[in-house]
């Protein structure tokens, strides 16, 4: 095999879930792709490390700095969203439904591996509060035991200001059947229920 | 002809990436002790195990024997959680103290069913115990974890030449010999009040669930736990990456 090709197909391979043999066919069809394609591919690998930095304010990743949300005057600055990574903020973006401002804490708490409250940015989120007087902080961790734990610490740092903490919901997904609904899952959202306007 | 499945009750221990899709799980489970897993899919969606690979509850699960030896992991249920965890970082820390404890104690494949017990037992009492009495069920079910695992930490008697310790004495305690050592045989690095040696033995005396009943203040559970820290650091040569949410 030529020494670019394996070169290349063995960088591709160390991309998370790229396996070797994805890797190969990934690198054999760049080989055939047009060659501007190739090129800006190049480019927007080399400019994702040159450019792409936390944002100052809410740790979203991004080239400018504050990040596009934060930099939005039509954005709403009372609230802010706590999300554990980058993807959770742009999947709460698509659904339209959310104005405010986000804090990206890059992780949950997860004892098993090590990982602690100091390893969270949870001071930045504390200082922002403080500074802005935000009225809502909305902790939208994922359902787990580390999400949850994650939920409770950011509660607890916030427990001294005068701003309302709140959890997203949790329970049967939209569109998802009962019977196949794990006990626990079950559970909370009937311990969660609602009542009807 | 491939094996039938096998279905346990199971406790996920870790989780580590595998290939382009996959996760590799430990599992510490009641028939099978504890064994490692691949979890097909489980990167790519989290619909393929229903968001059960989760630490920290108790699981069913179904394994495939898998061609080298790794089992394959199936249908995965949530059976319990323990929602009192999440809402304490003391709690948290504790029960990843026991389950990691019992982690890198355990050896592969080797059914363990009075340590599965404990571990059924230490969440929930975990979950439950009010803040001050954390660090004592954290203790207790960590020696009980040990003496299972076939290192029964001494205190009544030296580790050395097998003498007993005199009741009200101060004594010392040596990671490197399992156990107190008295003075002639050279003693050890950590001092345990004598109340926090009946405070240990008041605590392994009680089920995990009335722990808080024997009594034991924080400073000698402090002490018990510095003990049983300095005998696992030695032990596994590292610290448990969970010890340090004792001190958050």
């Amino acid at each position: 095999m030529a020494d670019p090709i394996r070169e290349l197909s063995d960088l591709l391979a160390r991309l998370p879930g790229v396996g070797r043999r994805t890797a190969l066919r990934l690198a054999f069809h760049l080989l055939g792709a047009p060659e501007e394609y190739a090129r800006e591919l190049g480019q927007a690998i080399a400019r994702i490390r040159d450019r792409v930095r936390p944002c100052s304010v809410c740790r979203n990743l991004t080239e400018q700095d504050p990040c596009a949300v934060c930099g939005n005057p039509r954005r709403d600055r009372s609230i802010i969203c706590v999300v554990a990574g980058v993807p959770d903020l742009w999947a709460i973006e698509e659904t339209g439904s959310y104005r405010g401002l986000y804090h990206v804490l890059h992780g949950l708490l997860a004892p098993l591996d090590g990982v602690g409250p100091e390893d969270l940015h949870l001071d930045a989120l504390r200082a922002r509060v403080q500074a802005d007087g935000t009225a809502e902080v909305i902790v939208a961790t994922r359902p787990s035991v580390e999400g949850e734990a994650t939920a409770f610490v950011v509660r607890d740092i916030l427990k001294d200001l005068p701003v309302r903490v709140s959890r997203i919901a949790s329970g049967v997904p939209h569109g998802g059947e009962l019977e196949y609904a794990d006990r626990v899952t079950l559970g909370f959202a009937l311990d969660g229920r609602r009542n009807m306007p | 002809m491939d094996a039938p499945d096998k279905t346990t009750a199971a406790f996920l221990v870790r989780l580590v990436d595998y290939g382009e899709s996959d996760r590799i799980v430990t599992l510490f489970t009641r028939d099978y002790g504890k064994i490692s897993a691949l979890a097909r899919g489980a990167r790519k969606s989290r619909r393929r195990f229903g968001g059960a690979l989760e630490p920290f509850c108790l699981l069913e699960v179904t394994l495939a024997s898998h061609a080298r030896g790794l089992w394959r992991l199936g249908e995965t249920t949530l059976v319990a959680a323990y929602p009192g965890l999440a809402s304490s970082l003391a709690r948290l820390g504790a029960a990843a103290r026991i389950l990691e404890l019992a982690r890198e104690v355990v050896p592969e494949h080797e059914p363990d069913p009075a340590m599965f017990e404990l571990l059924e037992q230490a969440l929930p009492a975990l979950s439950r115990a009010d803040e001050p009495h954390v660090a004592a069920t954290a203790a207790a079910a960590s020696l009980r974890v040990l003496a299972l695992a076939g290192f029964e930490l001494r205190f009544t008697d030296c580790s050395v030449c097998g003498a007993p310790v005199p009741k009200g004495a101060r004594v010392r305690f040596d990671p490197w010999r399992g156990g107190v050592v008295c003075t002639p045989c050279g003693g050890g690095p950590i001092g345990l009040a004598a109340a926090a040696v009946r405070g240990l033995l008041a605590l392994l005396a009680l089920p995990l669930s009335r722990v808080s009943e024997a009594g034991v203040d924080a400073p000698r559970v402090a002490q018990i736990e510095e003990a049983i820290d300095a005998f696992v650091r030695h032990h596994l040569g590292k610290p448990l990456r969970s010890s340090r949410f004792r001190a958050s």
